[in-house]
């Protein structure tokens, strides 16, 4: 089965964009060069997950934050960003299903 | 002698009826939505109600007003809030309707009971009402657009989308809306603990 999902040309990624794929919505971001993908729904209600200040995610609807490896920094509770393995092939960007 | 005034608004949105609840019950996003709330603590929540303290912004005069508010569902897709302001008391009837999985009609009425000195402002306190509503659903509708989304891509709350392709699953608004054991708006002195 193939699980994996073309996004984009590695030099036409937009680190701003979000990207719908299947029925989620990808965002991406680099730590330590490497680049990572994450869904932008909010784990807590679904609102729209941001990485700002290149170091940790927000999201507005209800002050929920995490730390750039996804775990809830805001509140006591065991919550985490959703992240998804990305592969560059041939300057192709993919994404692949969590399985 | 005091004076009874009511109005109503109605309105259509291309959104699950589950959403359009959700967003009434959803108490946390107030404070960070909607310019006109400064502050929510939730006093009391169960199954079917919550007694809210709300700090409203006042428009114009800037200064912020404490308001207790009782949200009550006697059934599915009714909502019974009342509240008092000044003096005045307020009673809120939201009858949620289900047109299609993906449209939902909405009607408001609004009652009051003005004390004397709110009498001769009826008309401009009607006039209020209706401005502030069309505030709130405009505010709102960005959250309950990409709420109804995330619902339709078979988002699980506290977990989140952790597929890409993925079946649709039944959304259902169940009171109370889930919350961390931590936020602010459980930290209210006033607070009901069983």
């Amino acid at each position: 089965m193939n699980n994996k999902f073309f996004i984009a040309n590695e030099a036409q990624l937009d680190l701003k964009n979000k990207y719908k794929v299947g029925n989620n919505e990808i965002g991406f971001f680099f730590e330590n060069n490497k680049l990572k993908a994450f869904s932008s729904y909010c784990p807590h209600f679904g609102g729209p997950l941001e990485f700002v200040d290149n170091k940790e995610f927000h999201c507005h609807w209800h002050g929920y934050k995490f730390s750039n490896k996804g775990e809830c920094t805001s509140h006591k509770i065991k919550l985490n960003v959703v992240f998804f393995k990305v592969t560059i092939e041939e300057g192709r960007v993919y994404v692949w299903e969590n399985t | 002698m005091g004076k009874y005034i009511k109005t109503s608004i109605t309105r259509e949105i291309a959104v699950n009826s589950e959403v359009v609840e959700w967003n009434y019950w959803d108490n946390e996003h107030v404070r960070s939505i909607h310019e006109g709330y400064d502050d929510i603590h939730i006093l009391l929540a169960n199954s079917d109600t919550t007694m809210q303290l709300l700090k409203l912004k006042i428009p114009l005069l800037g200064f912020k007003i404490n308001t207790l508010t009782f949200q009550h569902r006697p059934k599915k897709n009714i909502i019974l809030v009342f509240t008092t302001l000044w003096g005045a008391l307020q009673k809120t009837l939201i009858t949620i309707v289900p047109v299609s999985k993906n449209k939902t009609k909405i009607k408001i009425d609004y009652e009051f009971e003005l004390p004397f000195y709110f009498s001769p402002f009826s008309k401009i306190i009607v006039s209020l009402v209706k401005k502030w509503n069309q505030k709130t659903w405009e505010e709102d509708l960005p959250l309950k657009f990409r709420r109804n989304d995330a619902m339709k891509n078979n988002f699980i709350d506290f977990a989140g989308i952790k597929k890409i392709k993925s079946s649709e699953i039944n959304y259902s608004c169940k009171l109370p809306i889930p919350k961390a054991k931590d936020t602010y708006l459980d930290k209210h002195k006033f607070k009901y603990i069983k």
